[in-house]
């Protein structure tokens, strides 16, 4: 095997089941892949299932998110180093020199298409039929909870309180974040783990239903629709038939924009203390923590205890990630400290897009760093969404609980119960004082849900660099750069819809959950537009890929 | 002269562009952002491929300008010549094509016909054992929606056209038999001349004025998945199933399918029905893809006319000076470059041109329809 990871034929054997990425890491392999446009180095940022911003071909199947294969003993393919041709020829793809003078003409263009089609990097397609089989299941609930950390077990607990049956989709295991945190989170006064264990304790007990490492993955106009890739092994879809909808899925953390952000080594912060805890699978033996964000303490704590050299730098000023195909070293206001690997935790991001499909209106906030559903006191978002938790923006902490538990009570009592609606009374009253202690900025979008003007100025949270230039992503998916965006603001564009369609931003595997966020910020302190004219990415359905077999599976007659 | 143009779909876009080089002054209203409706959201095909032979010959002149669009807009219009090829299995519907081919051929653009033993040979990757015959349309093709869009959009800009997004025309301000201005929500504008190229809203400008044209809204969904390399060239059309699907140059797969939805305005929405139909029938004709991932789905509206050809110019009846492009029927693309330039023609030199007339909105009054059956259903944007 050659010095990376990336390369024909990646052996793997070992008899612990663990995701394929964690595997190569611990063979010193932190490079996955290669990105099609840019030719650059790809490894894992995220071990969620959600941030899939790599496809790779395991065992004959294509376009596999490696971290959802815990197999051992694979034959995986992922693209070898680009030849020049094919370097040169993802570069032609690229939004800007593909209108360049060069190729623009009828000839040129015939040409260089040919050329494009048959030496890009894309995984190739398996010689023969794959021997995957899918599966199509129909689930009926009355509350359909989506995620299990906090804020969904809570609103699942109050929903099976009040007699009605809950199903909770969850993407990756329960208890989301605050699993995984050993501190106590704001306004909670026990360690964000040992509240997880008890709310799942409970759950358990009053027979919330839980699909686990379960993707939702969007509400088309005649179905929700949750996918749950086995391995290599195929899948089942389920279509789900549920009265009430209860959107508690989260928050992403995102990239932060710095020059090299995108090199393999670079982790979210919630990926490294999964490594170290979960899989005994150390990033490094030395590297450099990024913020302050929430499990920033924890993650420090850990990976001292596991005799990681790690230095915390709480508030970092000018960053810039070297190292030639994988992380080498970081510069940290000029200083350049040597690092493995680098976990970036600058804070989180909701994920709004479900609520959107539902039919919520999604704003741009500053305080969340990116796009709010919003909602009413009763966690009401529009259309048919009920939110709850990191998705609506609140901060991480105890407001999660008061948020699942009032959108629990609200699926409950639309579903006809008094009981919830007296206790409903008394919690809203709880929460509006939770707010105006943890979170002041959310009773003003609370006054824009009923129809008060919003605004908001670009958040700069997850922005590092003033001028992050060339080597800085911000999709890491389609390869689309700070400075892509700088010249789709010269040309006039600056709304994310446009600019989506003339980079191709927000369309590749991840589907904007990575990417929408940091690009309407930086848009807007580019453009001097507030993030209001910059605007969203509309969402549809999946949000999250499934197989051409599964959905064949799901169709009628 | 002062030219009004209402929508910004690439039919409003493109005959901005060639008033706007024609001298005129133009401005393009927009209700929201430009390609909003139809334009941002096609399937990406082009054809010569009609059974009425007045689309024939007007896609034959218009393919001509799509295909040197990039030079002329700086935008590459990503054009692949990969052909259209129809799958057919039931015999009266070879018959078809092959009493259609000699009215290609007569046109310069006849196609060729494949035995299931060609077809395995070309297409190693297709499941034909239930074809009877395939039919290879080589002039046709695939291009990238929003660069044509965006480019006509760049272009007209460039040339001088003020084009507003976020403004709505109200309606058509006309002094006794003549267009004199059109009300928008920021406040009034003059004109001598106003196109309507605003899909089916167009017969909302129009009634007060008391026309209407026979259109309606149809909505179509397609999907695209995750990229592999390269495989499929042509747009393949499964006649029976009405699936089709193609390969980007990127790599994705994109298709769509005829599924039945409401008629009218329903939103742009996609269903679970539509792209599981879709994804049945691909896989059904090429197993190996079973695997790959859908990334997305998406809709937009194709606006059918009655005889699903479309209606450009104006009828002598009508008050001077307005015009309209509209009914498109599915083949907006494939059709604008030819429509902008003949249409500003006629508006600022009073010239009908010969392979214009047959679609002027006076047919429906005189009964001259031009029937086209070979609108694909699940066609979006072919």
């Amino acid at each position: 095997m050659s010095e990376s990871g990336a390369g024909q034929g990646i052996g793997v054997n070992s008899g612990q089941r663990i995701p394929l990425p964690l595997h190569l890491i611990r063979s010193g392999f932190k490079q996955i892949s290669w990105s099609l446009k840019k030719s650059r180095p790809r490894g894992i940022y995220s071990l969620s299932p959600l941030d899939k911003t790599i496809g790779i071909t395991v065992g004959g199947s294509v376009s596999i998110n490696p971290v959802e294969v815990h197999v051992s003993g694979v034959e995986a393919w992922s693209p070898g180093k680009p030849k020049t041709l094919g370097k040169l020829m993802g570069e032609r793809i690229d939004a800007y020199t593909i209108h360049g003078s060069l190729l623009r003409g009828q000839l040129a263009w015939r040409l260089a298409s040919k050329l494009i089609k048959h030496t890009l990097n894309n995984p190739p397609l398996p010689g023969q039929q794959p021997g995957s089989s899918y599966h199509a299941e129909e689930l009926h609930t009355d509350v359909l909870v989506v995620g299990g950390g906090v804020a969904g077990l809570s609103a699942a607990l109050e929903v099976a309180r009040n007699g009605f049956k809950a199903l909770i989709v969850e993407a990756d295991v329960l208890g989301g974040v605050m699993r995984l945190d050993h501190k106590n989170p704001p306004g909670i006064g026990e360690a964000g783990s040992r509240l997880v264990e008890k709310l799942v304790k409970m759950a358990g007990r009053l027979g919330v239903r839980v699909l686990e490492g379960t993707r939702m993955a969007g509400f088309f106009e005649d179905h929700p629709i949750a996918y749950r890739q086995e391995g290599l092994e195929g899948g089942t879809i389920y279509k789900i038939h549920a009265r009430e909808v209860i959107i508690a899925s989260g928050v992403s953390e995102p990239p932060a924009l710095f020059p090299g952000n995108d090199l393999p080594g670079i982790y979210s912060s919630a990926t490294v203390v999964r490594m170290v805890e979960e899989f005994g699978v150390p990033p490094g033996r030395r590297g450099v923590i990024l913020g302050d964000g929430p499990l920033a303490s924890t993650l420090h704590e850990i990976l001292r205890d596991s005799g990681v050299e790690v230095e915390w730098v709480r508030d970092p000023g000018d960053v810039k990630a070297l190292g030639r195909r994988v992380l080498e070293a970081v510069e940290i206001g000029g200083e350049r400290v040597e690092a493995e690997f680098l976990a970036v935790s600058m804070g989180f991001q909701p994920d709004p897009r479900l609520a959107q499909q539902l039919g919520a209106r999604i704003l741009y906030s500053e305080n969340a760093g990116g796009f709010i559903p919003l909602h009413n006191e009763f966690m009401e978002a529009g259309g048919k969404a009920i939110v709850a938790g990191g998705v609506t923006g609140s901060p991480y902490g105890v407001l999660h609980i008061v948020e699942g538990r009032i959108a629990g009570l609200t699926a409950s009592v639309r579903l006809g119960s008094q009981k919830a609606l007296d206790e409903r009374d008394e919690l809203v009253k709880e929460y509006l004082e939770e707010l105006s202690r943890h979170a002041p900025w959310k009773l003003k979008a609370l006054k824009a849900y009923h129809g008060e003007t919003w605004r908001s100025r670009a958040s700069s949270k997850f922005i590092l660099s003033p001028h992050p230039g060339e080597k800085t992503y911000v999709c890491l998916c389609e390869d689309v750069t700070a400075q892509d965006l700088e010249r789709t603001v010269e040309l006039g564009f600056h709304s994310l819809e446009k600019v989506k369609r003339c980079t191709g931003l927000g369309t590749g595997y991840c589907q904007g959950r990575l990417c929408m966020g940091n690009a309407c910020s930086y848009l807007s302190i580019i453009s001097g537009k507030e993030p209001k004219e910059v605007g969203a990415i509309r969402s549809r359905p999946p949000i999250t890929s499934i197989p051409l077999g599964a959905l064949s599976e799901a169709a009628g007659g | 002269m002062k030219v009004v143009v209402i929508g910004g779909g690439v039919s409003g876009l493109s005959t901005a562009y060639h008033l706007a080089r024609g001298g005129a002054e133009v401005v393009l209203l927009e209700r929201g952002v430009i390609g909003y409706g139809a334009s941002t959201r096609a399937g990406g095909g082009f054809r010569v491929h009609f059974w009425a032979e007045e689309n024939v010959r007007f896609a034959v002149e218009s393919r001509k300008r799509l295909l040197r669009l990039g030079r002329e807009l700086g935008w590459n219009p990503v054009i692949e010549r990969g052909g259209y090829l129809w799958l057919l299995k039931r015999e009266k519907d070879i018959r078809r094509f092959r009493e259609a081919d000699k009215m290609w051929r007569r046109n310069g653009v006849g196609g060729r016909f494949l035995s299931p033993e060609e077809l395995r040979e070309r297409f190693p990757y297709l499941q034909v054992e239930d074809v009877a015959e395939g039919f290879l349309g080589p002039q046709d093709g695939k291009f990238h929606h929003d660069f044509i869009t965006y480019g006509y959009y760049a272009s007209a800009l460039r040339l001088g056209a003020k084009i507003l997004e976020g403004t709505e025309a109200l309606s058509i301000i006309t002094d006794e038999r003549k267009v004199i201005g059109v009300e928008t929500s920021r406040g009034g504008l003059d004109a001598d001349a106003v196109v309507v190229a605003a899909a089916e809203e167009t017969n909302t400008l129009l009634k007060p004025l008391g026309i209407t044209l026979p259109i309606e809204p149809v909505r179509k969904e397609a999907a695209v998945t995750e990229p592999v390399q390269h495989m499929i060239e042509p747009l393949i059309i499964d006649w029976e199933s009405n699936a089709y699907f193609t390969q980007t140059p990127r790599g994705e797969i994109i298709g769509g399918i005829d599924y039945p939805v409401k008629r009218g305005k329903i939103g742009l929405g996609t269903t679970l029905g539509a792209v599981s139909s879709w994804a049945k029938a691909l896989t059904r004709r090429i197993p190996i893809l079973r695997d790959l991932r859908v990334l997305r789905t998406w809709s937009g509206y194709y606006t059918m006319s009655t005889d699903s050809s479309h209606i450009m110019g104006r009828d002598e009846e009508w008050p001077e000076g307005l015009y309209v492009a509209c009914g498109y029927s599915g083949h907006g693309f494939m059709m604008a470059p030819l429509v902008g330039e003949l249409l500003a023609r006629n508006i600022l030199h009073g010239e009908v041109h010969e392979l214009m007339r047959p679609f002027l909105p006076s047919r429906f009054r005189e009964g001259r329809l031009i029937p086209e059956a070979l609108v694909i259903g699940g066609e979006a944007g072919l």
